[in-house]
């Protein structure tokens, strides 16, 4: 055991060292050391992961004419292939369609919220290993983004912003089973919790009121927040897809599919504050 | 100047990026591909495991701080490091009774990176409770494996040569 000495030596101390840092972490509000390391990491990486956003997208959509070539064997084939890939040009220049689609409905979105929507793209997704279910945008400080912002597509909910830095930010998934989001069903303005399960397509809602009616195709919003930090009120989170427990139970659950596609999200936008300057009207 | 160190930290940082920007972006089911760990893996195959602990939880810490994430600062130190340094006490163990060969370094990559994911979820589980979900958990870890096999099989050979690349000179490469 003579030659593990010097390794069971290292590992110890780099696990003390590194148990040290999870404590302070956990403990850490606001200001800590963890958190200007991140920021500092952020800041560092964020123009580096515009770039490889941009070739990775570009290189999935090579990869996906390749694709489209093999199994030419005869002429029929070829002609299939080769009409596949003119489509498939097609898509591409639609890739730009899609986004300006995207931009139009968060356009609408911001309308309807009657607040400013900064548009932002996705430029890295965090690997769910970690536990953790969180993506970065191109957007930050100087674009006006700030923490606790909703961050939304053109359909519905996709999470609120957790880190800010200059030119990035960081934003936790409702999929993340540390978000929890107020929201209430339409219609009968029931409220209730929805949560994360880690599974892209499948939220949980807990109504509080174990009697209240909720049936399949139901549809949630948020309820918002103080001051619309972190979530605004009336943005659509998603649809009832199963209800579970009776009525009269402690509380009722059911499972509900965000409106907004998680798993393949790319252009969002950031809800940034714009406070009331008019007062109301007295009805 | 170290130019075998000075590979190490470049070859981390490369896996750094394409993790975040290119595995996690593929939307594959379940997990995404650990190139982070596979490279650390790479590394500690080749250098022992002193090396390979330490590159472990560098990298580790890389991984908690590389936005986005939201999970705890050191949780997958732990994990790298840990695997990091076995994996490379492992194959330095076998290269004294010769019996070190590519297979084995595949098959080491594979169980040590379903080992770091085992590992990693024991650390959220103590620390992070609320956001430990193990829908799917058994898949995940067979998923991490194939990947793992994937990576290694690329990998491992680019560490083994960008190695053999930034060896001494005048110092007798140690295998």
């Amino acid at each position: 055991m003579r030659d593990t000495r010097g390794l069971r030596v290292v590992l110890s101390i780099l696990i003390v060292v590194t148990l040290t840092l999870i404590v302070l972490d956990l403990r850490g509000t606001g200001s800590g050391i963890t958190t200007s390391l991140r920021q500092v990491v952020a800041t560092a990486f964020s123009p580096v992961q515009v770039g490889v956003a941009g070739v990775t997208s570009s290189t999935r959509n090579w990869f996906e004419s390749i694709g489209e070539l093999q199994g030419a064997s005869t002429r029929a084939d070829a002609l299939q292939v080769e009409n596949d890939r003119l489509e498939s040009l097609v898509i591409v220049s639609g890739e730009d369609r899609r986004r300006a689609q995207e931009l139009d409905e968060l356009l609408l979105q911001s309308r309807y919220l009657e607040r400013q929507i900064v548009p932002a793209r996705v430029i890295a997704i965090g690997p769910t290993q970690r536990f953790s279910w969180s993506i970065s945008l191109d957007a930050g400080t100087r674009d006006g983004v700030s923490a606790d912002q909703s961050v939304v597509t053109g359909k519905g909910l996709v999470g609120r912003t957790i880190r800010v830095s200059p030119w990035s930010a960081e934003v936790l998934l409702l999929t993340d089973p540390t978000s929890s989001i107020g929201a209430r069903i339409t219609g009968s303005g029931e409220i209730g919790f929805v949560k994360g399960t880690g599974l892209s397509d499948e939220l949980e809602f807990d109504l509080l009121d174990p009697f209240a009616p909720m049936k399949v195709g139901d549809r949630v919003l948020t309820w918002g927040s103080d001051e619309g930090k972190p979530f605004l009120a009336g943005i659509p989170v998603g649809e009832v897809v199963r209800v579970s427990g009776t009525p009269g139970q402690l509380t009722r659950r059911a499972t509900v599919r965000p409106f907004a596609n998680l798993s393949s999200i790319d252009l969002v936008g950031v809800v940034i504050d714009t406070p009331r300057s008019t007062p109301r009207q007295p009805l | 100047m170290n130019w075998r160190a000075v590979a190490i930290a470049a070859f981390i940082l490369v896996a750094a990026l394409l993790q975040v920007g290119v595995a996690t972006q593929l939307g594959l089911p379940l997990v995404a591909p650990d190139v982070m760990l596979v490279a650390v893996i790479a590394v500690a195959l080749r250098r022992g495991g002193t090396i390979g602990a330490i590159v472990g939880v560098a990298a580790g810490l890389l991984s908690d701080l590389l936005p986005p994430s939201a999970s705890l600062l050191g949780v997958s130190a732990i994990a790298f490091g840990v695997v990091g340094g076995v994996t490379g006490w492992l194959a330095s163990r076998d290269k004294k009774r010769n019996q070190f060969n590519y297979w084995r370094a595949v098959g080491f990559t594979v169980i040590a990176a379903i080992a770091a994911l085992l590992i990693n979820t024991g650390v959220v589980a103590v620390f992070d409770s609320e956001r430990l979900v193990t829908n799917n958990f058994v898949l995940s870890l067979l998923w991490q494996g194939a990947y793992a096999l994937v990576l290694a099989a690329v990998l491992v050979p680019i560490y083994a040569w960008i190695d053999r690349v930034t060896a001494p000179v005048n110092v007798v490469t140690r295998r």
